[in-house]
């Protein structure tokens, strides 16, 4: 039962109030880079998504097997960055075969994904989090469920945010806001609000 | 050991790296495209009777 509401804590805290992108601020180049259409917010998150739980199960895994026990923690972030690129490569060819109108929306920002900070931020999270008093099976569960809420939290509020631009590109405002000006306007209201469930666990 | 382990996990995974860069470029066009390919002559020519080198 305490195992349960643990990770329904951590599943909570990592989407809402511990937002990677409105609290931590971390993938705003993405975040404000596609966050203007819904189809490719709605696309960039489901890779981002898939990307950041992936890599973060295989570098977990690759720090508690092998950089851990051989100490050779120092190794962490270049083989995290070799894994996130490679998952990366994957992820643009099977996008390009399956959905090449989603790869043509998308467009930079996906081989872009390698050198979003959030999914190496996640992956550094993950292995300063490892609680040597719990197993490594819970230690695993845990992992996999903070970087999928965390992903999911990536995508919710960039699909939140294309759906609050597209209204914005309808309305009649100052030439002098259009664009990157009124977008930052909108990630600060986006990150107050965000910033009010601080407190609630 | 220690060295033999590090230099072992940095190769696989640049080796990984490079075969997934590999495959992921188009190297071989699918045969549709292959005789499209050859004839195009690059977009001097538009539609609308403009060349662009001839703008007076």
């Amino acid at each position: 039962m305490d195992n349960a509401v643990s990770l329904l804590t951590i599943a909570f805290s990592a989407f809402l109030i511990q937002n990677i992108v409105l609290t931590q601020f971390l993938g705003l180049c993405s975040f404000f880079g596609v966050g203007n259409k819904e189809d490719s917010a709605i696309g960039m998150g489901l890779a981002v998504t898939f990307v950041i739980t992936l890599s973060s199960i295989i570098t977990y895994a690759l720090y508690i097997f092998v950089l851990e026990p051989f100490d050779l923690k120092f190794l962490s972030t270049i083989s995290f960055i070799l894994i996130v690129s490679g998952l990366v490569q994957f992820v643009e060819m099977v996008i390009k075969k399956y959905s090449p109108n989603l790869y043509d929306n998308l467009g930079v920002y996906l081989p872009l994904i390698t050198t979003n900070c959030a999914v190496l931020g996640v992956a550094l999270i993950n292995v300063e989090n490892i609680k040597p008093e719990q197993s490594i099976g819970m230690n695993i569960i845990m992992m996999i469920v903070f970087s999928f809420f965390t992903a999911s939290g990536y995508a919710f509020v960039i699909y939140l945010f294309s759906l609050i631009r597209e209204q914005i590109g309808k309305s009649p405002i100052h030439h002098g806001l259009k664009g990157v000006p009124i977008a930052l306007i909108t990630a600060f209201i986006m990150a107050m609000a965000f910033n009010g469930f601080i407190g609630m666990f | 050991m220690r060295i033999v382990v590090g230099i072992l996990v940095v190769t696989v995974l640049i080796v990984f790296y490079f075969v997934c860069w590999k495959l992921n470029k188009r190297l071989n066009l699918p045969e549709g495209i292959k005789g499209d390919a050859k004839k195009c002559n690059g977009c001097g020519h538009t539609s609308c009777n403009s060349h662009p080198t001839n703008k007076s």
